[in-house]
């Protein structure tokens, strides 16, 4: 089994957000990064079925400079080949220019499986997964809570439906797939991981030499902004019984929390 | 050691030349290495892989220990074991255990990095039970095992599978290592000693499949042995009731007639004492290591509450007292950091240059690791002392909350007061330092006598130390805080002669300018490892004019208890009337009120100890 597993370095929840004063982008200097957080768990899936099948995984990033570290973090994990795709522009590429870009670096790897999360933290965009598989003629699925590998063409996973409900899938391979956060238990690196990382090839790839003919942006950023955090305070008066049930209103109508 | 004991005269004394480089990787070259002429380790320096190593840790020790850290403060065997466990396939309990056994056999910088970056999870008993396991009850056996001896026990000591321990206090003898009264006697057939007495205060030893152990042989061969759950007669006795550190083992052992195979002395019958002694110096740079993590650990919540207490209509954390308390615990922390890192770069300096798995590797260890002596009890003392007053310095500003067992610094500050007691108290430390120090000198273990000589007529030599400013103005002031060190060790030496090592009085105010001097040795080397980050240039000037102003203060003060004390016994006043003729050639200028602003501003700005990244 051939997987390549797409991951991307966003900011850290804890980091401090601040804009650019145009509000077209967010001040990088005092980020701190870290790898998308269903990312590794798409890492560890694609780790868990090596180690029951064999094959080869291998960590892709599409970025500037500093994404290197999810990926030598990915092959501190036990990934066995880093795949970096430089841009220190990435951010201004629609989702649709990007996929253009990894199809293109890619395409001659004949992976059986790409595995990404589900979403990226940063832009949210949850559709790099789909649009490759249609771009590298690959089956899909999206929102994956589980998988089972059938045989060396067919593999099952389990999507995620509304309300609770989930639905078993069998499809070709290759596929592209993208996985839901808490599917497994993501490992962390060992030490013994990071020393061998260093032994770990990671081929570079710059974005500007692959031929990316029609990766022209449709989408344009106009304006971002921190959400404003309003606060609302109801006050419920009368007896006892009657705030109670007022409350309980409140809550199965309003708040939507039962 | 001759030194002319007409020592204040100025008469022209030939310039001794020192071969700086040679001392590169010595233990105690900070006495005699002028701030030009040395480098140092420092965080600046951590390779891709250092980082990557904290951030290893960091990241369990926040996802697996900080979510669990108030059940960790029971004593429960099942939790401890299955962290240790985690920890053993995660590579950090073997950083100094050999390839040939699973270990890593890493750097002694990672094995600092490990032990820091657990304390991120907010935890200190497992910190004690993983730091016991990993210094004090493993190391006898990579150092000194033979070959049988590690195939058998460090496989399962490094997987966590097995705890270690080392049993060495009795009751009769706790300080006093060696006046231990547990004796071993070989039985008739040759094949086993029986040990019998009792060793208290044993941490992990409710736990513990193994322990290191230490009786007479014949009355007068101090031997260390290894003890396995195979030795019939090795009796547990019961938990103790302790101030802190909860959820970590400490008990007392009794050897009743305990059954040790003659394969279990480790080294050779009489080579204990270099076991027990020679494995302490490690147990003591690596406790700096986890204090110095929480010294850091503790400014984030002392921070955090100040923000959110309000008096007088106000944070209380806009107050210049709080404000004041906020500084000093970012500068004893980044003294801390400054040392344990000075510390393992300079034994990495050496052994880097040594065969891994090459016989003589661990005799190399050993050596070099006692050649440190000075700077591991500094690392003790330095590090658990940081602790201490910061973690002091929260309870203060938690005010009356920081006495309440609902908030967390109270189990904090129980938890930390271990920490000054074991691996050696903080009085024997500055004991080793001052022994060691003295010993150095008069062996000619280094070039004191040389340097005594060169300083004698002039405590700042004449150059320029460095093209900035404000570095070359703290030089001067190093400099002279070196010379008078200097001068006041001949001094206590040739008044005191021998007896010096006797004379505690002396002996703890030595050991504290040892202590200053090595801070701000370090600092200074430091600066040459920061990047061209203009901000974090910024940022250094003023932490180290803090920490230079105040060390210099503090030696001089140390410096005049030990010469006014002197020269009363001598019935004179020359040593102290010299002293302030020296000090009033110095001229110091420096406002310690807005360098303290700037840090706390920006501790405002980052929420938490802002100076490792
Ligand atoms: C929780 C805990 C865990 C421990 N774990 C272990 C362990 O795993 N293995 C082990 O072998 N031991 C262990 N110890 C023992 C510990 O190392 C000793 O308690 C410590 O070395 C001090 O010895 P003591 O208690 O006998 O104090 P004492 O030696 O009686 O000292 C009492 C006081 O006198 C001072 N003092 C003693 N001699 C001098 C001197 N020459 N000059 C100046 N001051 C002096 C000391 O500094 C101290 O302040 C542990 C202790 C505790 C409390």
């Amino acid at each position: 089994m051939k997987i390549c597993v797409l991951m991307k370095q966003v900011p850290d929840n804890d980091s401090a957000i601040i804009l650019s004063n145009d509000s077209s982008s967010i001040k990088l200097n005092d980020i701190t990064w870290c790898t998308n957080e269903s990312d590794t768990y798409a890492l560890e899936e694609a780790l868990l079925m090596k180690e029951a099948h064999g094959g080869e995984v291998v960590a892709c990033s599409f970025g500037r400079e500093s994404s290197q570290q999810v990926i030598k973090d990915a092959l501190a994990k036990g990934a066995d080949r880093g795949l970096y795709i430089s841009e220190e522009e990435s951010d201004g590429f629609d989702i649709l220019s990007t996929a253009k870009i990894f199809t293109q670096a890619l395409k001659d790897e004949n992976f059986d499986l790409i595995f990404s999360g589900l979403q990226s933290n940063d832009s949210g965009n949850a559709q790099l997964g789909l649009l490759l598989a249609e771009m590298l003629n690959m089956s899909h699925a999206a929102l994956v809570m589980g998988t089972e590998v059938l045989n060396d063409t067919r593999i099952k996973v389990k999507q995620e439906l509304e309300g609770g409900w989930f639905q078993w899938t069998e499809l070709d391979l290759p596929a592209s797939i993208t996985i839901q956060s808490g599917l497994n238990k993501p490992r962390y690196a060992s030490l013994r991981g990071i020393m061998m990382m260093k032994k770990k090839p990671i081929d570079i790839f710059d974005s500007s030499q692959i031929d990316s003919t029609g990766s022209k942006n449709k989408i344009f950023l106009d304006k971002m902004y921190i959400p404003q955090k309003v606060k609302e305070t109801t006050f419920i008066e009368g007896t006892p019984d009657e705030i109670a049930s007022k409350l309980g209103d409140l809550m199965i109508n309003d708040i939507k929390v039962f | 050691m001759k030194i002319n004991k007409n020592s204040n005269n100025s008469q022209q004394i030939q310039h001794q030349a020192i071969d700086h480089a040679k001392l590169e990787g010595r233990g105690g070259a900070f006495l005699v290495t002028p701030v030009d002429k040395g480098k140092v380790f420092s965080r600046e320096l951590f390779c891709e892989e250092h980082a990557m190593f904290r951030e290893a840790v960091v990241d369990f020790s926040k996802n697996q220990i900080q979510p669990i850290k108030d059940e960790l403060n029971h004593p429960n065997e099942v939790l401890t074991r299955s962290l240790i466990q985690q920890m053993g396939e995660l590579g950090f309990l073997s950083t100094d255990f050999p390839e040939s056994v699973g270990g890593l056999a890493t750097d002694k910088i990672t094995s600092i990095i490990v032990s820091e970056s657990l304390m991120e999870g907010q935890n200190a008993s497992i910190i004690v039970t993983f730091a016991d396991h990993t210094g004090i009850g493993t190391l006898p056996i990579i150092w000194y095992g033979n070959e049988a001896q590690k195939q058998k026990y460090l496989p399962k000591l490094a997987s966590g599978e097995w705890i270690g321990s080392f049993a060495l206090t009795e009751p009769g003898a706790g300080s006093d290592a060696l006046a231990g009264t547990t004796k071993a006697t070989l039985n008739k057939e040759g094949t086993h000693y029986l040990l019998n007495g009792s060793k208290i205060f044993v941490t992990n030893g409710g736990w513990a499949e193994v322990c290191v152990t230490f009786a007479w042989v014949d009355g007068n061969k101090f031997t260390a042995f290894i003890l396995d759950k195979e030795c019939t007669g090795w009796v547990l006795g019961p938990e103790e009731h302790k101030l802190g550190i909860k959820g970590s083992s400490t008990c007392t052992f009794f050897y009743e007639d305990c059954k040790v195979p003659i394969e279990n002395v480790i080294g050779k019958v009489g080579l204990g004492s270099a076991v027990a002694f020679n494995v302490l110096y490690v147990g003591r740079y690596k406790l700096g290591a986890t204090t110095m993590g929480g010294a850091k650990k503790i400014i984030t919540l002392a921070h955090e509450y100040a923000t959110e207490r309000k008096q007088f209509d106000r944070p209380i954390r806009e107050f210049g007292m709080i404000r004041r308390k906020l500084a000093k615990m970012m500068v004893r922390a980044w003294e801390a950091d400054t040392i344990l890192y000075m510390t393992a770069g300079s034994l990495d300096s050496v052994l880097s240059n040594y065969d891994k798995e090459s016989a003589e590797y661990y005799s190399i260890v050993q050596k070099t690791i006692e050649d440190h002596g000075i700077e591991a009890s500094i690392c003790k003392i330095i590090g658990s002392e940081a602790a201490s007053d910061n973690i002091d310095d929260c309870l203060q500003i938690f005010g009356g909350n920081g006495f309440i067992e609902d908030y967390p610094i109270a189990t904090i500050y129980r938890d930390d007061r271990i920490n000054r007691i074991f691996e050696g108290t903080n009085e024997i430390n500055r004991l080793i330092i001052g022994g060691t120090l003295l010993k150095k000198s008069i062996l000619e273990d280094l070039p004191v006598r040389e340097a005594i000589s060169n300083r004698k007529n002039h405590w700042i030599p004449e150059r320029k130390f460095s093209d900035h400013n404000e570095l070359n103005t703290l030089a001067r002031i190093i400099e002279f805080s070196r010379s008078l060190l200097l001068y006041t060790l001949n001094e206590g030496i040739i008044s005191e002669g021998q007896d010096l090592k006797n004379n505690e009085w002396v002996l703890e105010p030595l050991a504290n300018m040892v202590i200053s001097l090595s801070i701000m040795d370090a600092g200074f080397k430091r600066s040459n490892n920061l990047t061209d980050d203009a901000d974090k240039k910024h940022t250094f000037m003023n932490i180290f004019s803090l920490v230079v102003h105040d060390r210099f203060e503090k030696m001089v003060s140390h410096s005049k208890i030990i010469l006014s004390h002197l020269d009363s016994k001598d019935n004179v006043s020359e040593r102290i009337d010299y002293l302030e003729k020296k000090c009033s050639e110095i001229i110091i200028r420096y406002s310690p009120i807005e360098s303290m602003e700037y840090l706390v501003k920006k501790l405002d700005h980052h929420k938490k100890y802002f100076l490792d990244d």
